[in-house]
């Protein structure tokens, strides 16, 4: 196998002939060789541009691309030595299986004995050994998208594009192929880039996962990371489901305190933290019920989603008016024997180290509690 | 009135009204309405309108439209209508009108061709000639025999013979002068002017509308056979105008008779020596040809006439000499003719308005509205007319087609008539695009010939 | 509710056709005043014993095969040039120039090419003559004339193929390109391997369409040559135009009209089999 590359964007912008907004700003990445890398974001976010210019389908505005150390910002597509697995394919409709994976090797002059060795070892890889006689209309969606990516393996690039390659395939069908994704990553060990809307798929299958939003990158970091620190009130609501509960806090010298509401502290703040407003961010699970009689969150429950392994609280708060923005409702995720009354009411509690502070001005995470994250 | 009005605001519900009416009720309105919606004298009620069917351009349209208007002038209470369609929808009207006897019109630009299957259904003129006998000598005096005869069946005239053609050729005198050539009296002196020609000037020895648009190579060539004493048909004869009378047969065709074949070698020398053009050319080009001095000799209608006018060919118009024979009829020998085109007026038995057609005919014809006519671009058929005008240089022409109308052939007069030409022409087309031989050609255009007269029931 | 739709469609269609059927089995010209004569089948036997029925195949056939293939082919070619150059300024008014000959009238086209054909005096041989050469008889050699009308019907419908044709190449998600870009197929073999597959289906159908209209072509050839010089452009429709409008022999161009619209049937028929056969009409991807 051809040795996994870096690439490196610096400062990528983008904006389209005649858009009036760039689709990308300011974009600086480095993703380190051999990453599986996923690129995150809502739709029109500009994850398809930004793949799209890696590959050098698309010219930046400003900034360079390098693959591997070499600016190949002026390159054509196939000098980059990438290869890249489309939406729906994009399979030549009147070749064979095997034809499509070869067409690449052929054109470029490999020869014909390793082009066999070579489509029996990717095919083996994908399993798709008894499908290689068949035309495309002849295979289902997985066998499809396995050729597809059997025709960007069989090329050995460097760097191995994929724009939300799973998006076409039904849920059972999705997590077999996310499986399969996994395995030929370790076992080709390219650097992946994956664009998708799943953060399921995000989460589980990245090394480095990058969200953007409006063209900006907004945070980079393991999943992890930007699962437990976002980099900013974006990045805490749109990544993990249900969102972040972000609550609007005042931090005084005995904790935090519901906005707009003087009443005494309800929860203990992380250490360290400036007395003042401050945005926290609770994840649902990591809200949970208190004892009665003790400091907490009051909320009356409104609705318990039961999803089977645990339930879903909507709940609104008790006479704290400022403490959520308009029209949201605080949701906590506790074990399936917890099911109170809809109606009832309840207390909250939360560890000061499950909690992300913000910035309530700019929504930047407030570094000076553990890590943010990083590359933001 | 107001059941006038309203018929004309729904001509197309006024059930049983034939379009003649309408036209006629429309023109009473006019007039009416033009008085200012006084009562309609007698005068304007018995106001006539009688239409006319022609094809289009100056020799036919032109002519008449303008007769018509002098007519009017002269005449009033009668409208004539010229009514002008396209070649192949001029004769369809005349067909499906005449079968449908149908009274919207009162005269037909008629060709002789359809006098047998359409006699029927004209009116026979005789009595209507012998109304008027100053206006009868001079018509049958003027218009030569063997012409207005085309338009006769038995005896008896169903046209009023207003317009003439035949086929002449046509030369450059000054540049026949310069080379010291003959003048072509002869098909062998036109074949060796043309070579002369060429040698001075490539292409511009001989020239003719040999295509095969409208069967002009069957013209061209129906009308070298009978200037070399050719026939048809055993019983294609002078008198018989190229007619066959189904009782009697047309007798063996002769198509591969020694004179026909001469007439075949003698069109396959000259296509060898003629301007290639030839072979894909309209009247308009050949004479474009001559006015831009690509061509000095050429066989053509006499329809050229308008070369000889200044203002058409300000180059040559005073060079540009035309004669009847070789293919025209001035033969010594009458059975050695040309071929002749031509057209009359003919009145269908149904028209309603027989008396007044009859009367706009003879004015068309007369002396009175020769000027007028031949102005306008018309190329009448009396001699008297033709030999008169024909001094004036501009109308040269006249004189030939004067001689050549005065014998000869005319066109298949039967039903199946353009079939035999479009048999010639495909036959004489093949001896001048292929290495065939004449005599072969010949035999082949005579069996084709034969089956279509067996089918036509003639054999 | 159906059945009586389809029955009136189908009797719209069978009409004309009855009407023609009928019309050849009998013996009529159009300036007969006798009545027209019952002849059966004879019409047919004297057509296809005649001289020029056998003509009149084979330069149908000629013009067809001839037209047909450059059309195709310049249109094809058109089209793929202008689809790779789609993103230059520009392209939009040039598919809007080259669509042009297409809302000409077929006998305004054949007029004002007759014009430009004129050996003497046309703009062709005034070029041709200015560049030393011998002027040509466009319409009036016997063996150039067919492909001088080829060439005004291909100058008219070339346009046809290559509009069709790029609206299919205009319809292929650019993505096949860029997976050929990466598989390093260069431009030749983007056209041949992503570009024509993918309009395949187009081709056939524009094919289709201009093999029955050529097979039925004789407005070009009558404004131009009507079938001449000698029979070097006598096709099978002008056959039929000469004997209904120049002969008015209206039960001989029934019988030939009938086996016009035969021959095209059996043609298009056959084709249509055999072109499913290879399943390029049948189903696609997807
Ligand atoms: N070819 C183009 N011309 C102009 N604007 C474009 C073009 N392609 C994309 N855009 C714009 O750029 C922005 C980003 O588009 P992009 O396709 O990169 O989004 P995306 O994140 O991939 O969205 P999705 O998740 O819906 O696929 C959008 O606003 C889009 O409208
Ligand atoms: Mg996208």
């Amino acid at each position: 196998m051809a040795e996994a590359a870096p690439v490196v964007l610096e400062g990528v912008g983008k904006t389209y002939q005649g858009a009036d907004r760039p689709s990308l700003a300011g974009v600086s990445l480095a993703i380190a060789p051999g990453a599986f890398f996923s690129i995150l974001g809502p739709s029109g976010c500009g994850k398809t541009t930004l793949l799209r210019i890696i590959a050098g389908f698309e010219m930046p505005t400003e900034g360079r691309v390098l693959i591997d150390g070499r600016d190949v910002t002026g390159l054509p597509p196939r000098a980059r030595d990438i290869a890249m697995v489309f939406q729906d394919y994009a399979l030549y409709p009147h070749m064979t299986a095997a034809d499509n994976i070869t067409f690449g090797l052929r054109n470029r002059r490999v020869p014909r004995r390793e082009i066999a060795v070579r489509l029996e070892a990717t095919a083996a890889t994908l399993g798709i050994t008894h499908l290689l006689g068949k035309r495309p209309d002849r295979l289902s969606g997985g066998e499809r998208q396995r050729v597809a990516l059997g025709r960007a393996i069989v090329r050995r690039p460097r760097v191995f594009l994929l724009d939300e390659p799973l998006s076409n395939l039904d849920l059972k069908l999705r997590e077999t192929m996310r499986i399969e994704l996994g395995r030929l990553h370790r076992e080709l060990g390219v650097t992946m880039v994956f664009v998708t809307h799943d953060q399921a798929e995000a989460m589980t299958l990245s090394t480095t996962l990058a969200v953007l939003d409006g063209g900006r990158l907004q945070q980079a970091g393991p999943p992890d990371t930007v699962y437990a620190r976002p980099a900013n009130r974006f990045v805490a609501r749109f990544i993990g489901s249900p969102s972040m509960n972000l609550l609007a806090m005042v931090a005084g010298p005995d904790g935090l305190a519901a906005a707009g509401a003087p009443a005494a502290a309800v929860l203990a703040a992380p250490a360290g933290l400036v007395p003042g407003p401050v945005e926290v961010g609770i994840r649902p699970h990591h809200l949970r019920p208190a004892g009665p009689g003790t400091r907490g969150l009051a909320v009356r429950v409104e609705l318990v989603e039961h999803l089977g392994r645990s339930n879903f609280l909507v709940c609104t708060p008790v006479d704290a008016p400022g403490l959520l923005a308009a029209g949201r409702a605080l949701v906590a995720e506790v074990a399936a024997d917890v099911a109170p009354e809809p109606g009832s009411a309840l207390v909250l509690d939360a560890a000061p180290r499950d909690m992300a502070l913000f910035d309530p001005a700019s929504g930047q995470a407030i570094a000076a509690v553990g890590a943010a994250g990083e590359g933001a | 009135m107001s059941t006038q009005t309203d018929r004309m605001r729904f001509p197309g519900h006024a059930g049983g009204v034939s379009r003649r009416e309408v036209l006629r009720r429309g023109a009473a309105f006019g007039a009416v309405a033009a008085a200012g919606g006084l009562l309609a004298s007698p005068a304007v009620a018995q106001s006539r309108r009688i239409v006319v069917t022609t094809m289009p351009g100056p020799r036919w349209e032109g002519a008449l439209r303008a007769s018509a208007a002098a007519y009017m002038a002269r005449t009033p209470g009668t409208e004539v209508e010229i009514l002008v369609s396209p070649y192949a929808e001029h004769y369809q009207r005349i067909g499906t009108s005449l079968i449908e006897d149908s009274t919207a019109f009162d005269a037909h630009l008629f060709d002789p061709v359809l006098i047998g299957q359409s006699h029927p259904k004209l009116e026979p003129l005789t009595a209507l000639f012998d109304s008027d006998p100053g206006w009868r000598d001079y018509y049958m005096n003027g218009v030569p025999y063997f012409y207005r005869g085309s338009w006769d069946w038995d005896g008896v005239p169903y046209s009023i013979v207003h317009d003439a053609n035949c086929m002449m050729t046509w030369w450059r005198r000054d540049v026949f002068d310069a080379l010291g050539l003959a003048e072509p009296a002869s098909f062998e002196t036109i074949l060796a002017n043309a070579e002369k020609l060429n040698a001075a000037k490539a292409n511009a020895g001989f020239m003719t509308c040999a295509g095969r648009t409208q069967w002009f190579l069957g013209m061209t060539f129906t009308g070298m056979m009978h200037a070399y004493g050719g026939r048809w048909y055993e019983h294609d004869e002078m008198d018989a105008f190229g007619r066959i009378d189904p009782a009697r047969g047309s007798g063996a065709v002769t198509l591969d008779a020694p004179a026909v074949v001469e007439a075949a070698r003698m069109l396959k020398a000259l296509s060898r020596i003629w301007n290639p053009a030839s072979l894909n050319a309209l009247e308009f080009e050949n004479a474009e040809a001559f006015k831009n001095d690509i061509s000095h000799q050429q066989v053509m209608w006499s329809g050229f006439m308008t070369l000889q006018n200044p203002a058409e060919n300000p180059r040559f118009h005073d060079q540009l000499v035309s004669r009847d024979f070789p293919v025209g009829g001035a033969s010594p020998d009458p059975a050695r003719t040309g071929m002749k085109g031509g057209f009359g007026l003919a009145i269908p038995r149904a028209s309603v308005n027989k008396e007044a057609t009859f009367d706009f005919a003879k004015f068309v014809t007369s002396r009175e509205n020769a000027e007028t006519f031949i102005r306008a671009g018309g190329q009448p058929s009396n001699a008297e007319l033709l030999n008169s005008w024909g001094e004036q240089p501009q109308y040269q022409v006249f004189r030939s087609i004067a001689q050549g109308v005065a014998n000869g052939h005319h066109l298949a007069q039967f039903a199946e008539g353009p079939q035999l030409f479009q048999i010639i022409t495909q036959h004489i087309g093949d001896l001048v695009t292929t290495d065939i031989a004449a005599e072969d050609a010949c035999a082949a255009m005579k069996r084709d010939v034969e089956t279509l007269f067996r089918r036509s029931g003639y054999l | 509710m159906l059945y009586p739709v389809v029955a009136l469609l189908a009797l719209l269609v069978a009409v004309p056709v009855i009407h023609v059927v009928v019309a050849s089995l009998y013996r009529r010209n159009l300036f007969q005043v006798r009545p027209p004569r019952w002849v059966g089948l004879e019409n047919y036997y004297y057509l296809v014993t005649s001289a020029k029925f056998e003509v009149a195949i084979l330069r149908s056939m000629s013009f067809t095969v001839t037209a047909l293939a450059v059309e195709l082919a310049l249109g094809i070619a058109l089209a793929v040039w202008v689809h790779r150059m789609r993103r230059l300024p520009g392209m939009g008014l040039l598919r809007t120039v080259l669509a042009m000959p297409i809302l000409v009238a077929p006998v305004v086209a054949a007029v004002m090419w007759r014009f430009m054909f004129q050996p003497d005096f046309g703009i062709l041989n005034h070029f041709i003559t200015g560049l030393g050469l011998p002027p040509v008889g466009w319409l009036s050699s016997p063996s150039i004339a067919l492909l001088a009308i080829v060439l005004i019907d291909v100058w008219q419908w070339t346009p046809l193929v290559f509009l069709t044709v790029l609206a299919g190449l205009h319809a292929i998600p650019p993505q096949y390109f860029e997976a050929a870009e990466l598989d390093a197929a260069g431009p030749w073999k983007q056209t041949l391997h992503v570009a024509l597959p993918q309009v395949r289906r187009v081709i056939v159908i524009v094919a289709l369409l201009r093999l029955i209209d050529l097979l039925r072509a004789f407005e070009i050839i009558v404004a131009t040559t009507q079938g001449g010089p000698g029979d070097a452009s006598y096709t099978f429709p002008v056959m039929i135009w000469e004997t209904a409008f120049v002969a008015f022999e209206i039960g001989d161009a029934a019988a030939a009209s009938v086996v016009l619209l035969v021959l095209v049937s059996v043609i298009v028929t056959l084709l249509v089999r055999a072109i499913a056969r290879q399943g390029v009409v049948g189903r696609g991807q997807g």
